[in-house]
């Protein structure tokens, strides 16, 4: 079995299924949370049990507006930018977007959104955070 | 291409103007261009190519020199929004310039900066 290397253009992130338009970077975080415990068959030393997990997904991009055909199949920094005012629910999918491929879906809430631009002729950035809702977070293989 | 691009725009105000490397007959008025570009990737594909563009007017007095220079900048940022040998022009910003002078030939330089977006190369 030969080792695949996964290059970082091929980890992308999904909102409501649909591509980002502009994105540049894309990022996953989970953090399991445990609680102490400390049983009497423990004889004083505290063990750490598992709960659950916190996910989020992290997003950084260029002011690029979607074309007019694409609005099927993009989303951009504008309408990302309502989406975050709204405080709405979005699906996404992260991972590598091919058939056979490892992803985690669910639902989330977009919990932090930005923009920078400057006075030369160059592109502005924005960059945002998703937080997954528990429960709703799926680890899966695309169809 | 874009050295096309800004070869026909250079040449209407100066004739004498080549690509990386001048004539060695060459007679003053004169310019030569460079281009280097940098490919700018999103995870869609390419966005956009930027070119960085290096201009140097060579003349004899340095008035002649600024005069060609300005009429040089207007020249290339008159490019802006168009399609010119194929390459489309987004942006064309003027970034700055550098003067020079040439003890053994007494000739003055104008060296001036640009940053050029384009959808293709």
């Amino acid at each position: 079995m030969v080792a695949i290397n996964v290059y970082g253009y091929l980890l992308t992130l999904k909102i409501g299924d649909k591509i980002i338009k502009g994105l540049e970077t894309a990022g996953l975080k989970i953090k399991p949370n445990y609680e102490t415990i400390l049983l009497k068959e423990d004889e004083g030393v505290p063990t750490d049990d598992f709960v659950d997990y916190d996910a989020e997904m992290s997003f950084s991009g260029r002011t690029i507006e979607r074309d007019s055909e694409e609005s099927t199949t993009h989303e951009d920094f504008e309408t990302i930018r309502e989406a975050a005012s709204t405080g709405s629910t979005v699906t996404f999918v992260y991972g590598r977007m091919a058939a056979g491929e490892k992803q985690v879906t669910g639902s989330a809430k977009i919990t932090d959104y930005s923009e920078d631009a400057g006075s030369e002729k160059k592109l502005g950035t924005f960059s945002g955070s998703l937080k997954a809702i528990k429960d709703t977070v799926v680890f899966s293989t695309q169809s | 291409m874009i050295s096309e691009a800004i070869q026909e725009a250079l040449e209407e105000v100066i004739p004498n103007t080549y690509q990386t490397i001048g004539d060695e007959e060459i007679t003053l008025p004169y310019c030569i261009h460079e281009e280097r570009d940098t490919v700018e990737r999103v995870k869609d594909g390419i966005a956009f190519y930027t070119w960085r563009v290096e201009i140097a007017i060579i003349h004899s007095t340095p008035d002649a020199a600024e005069s060609l220079a300005t009429q040089v900048i207007s020249a290339l940022e008159a490019l802006e929004g168009e399609t010119s040998h194929g390459t489309d022009i987004e942006t064309v910003e003027y970034v700055g310039s550098e003067p020079g002078f040439d003890m053994n030939t007494r000739e003055y330089l104008k060296l001036l900066n640009f940053e050029i977006n384009t959808k293709n190369r």
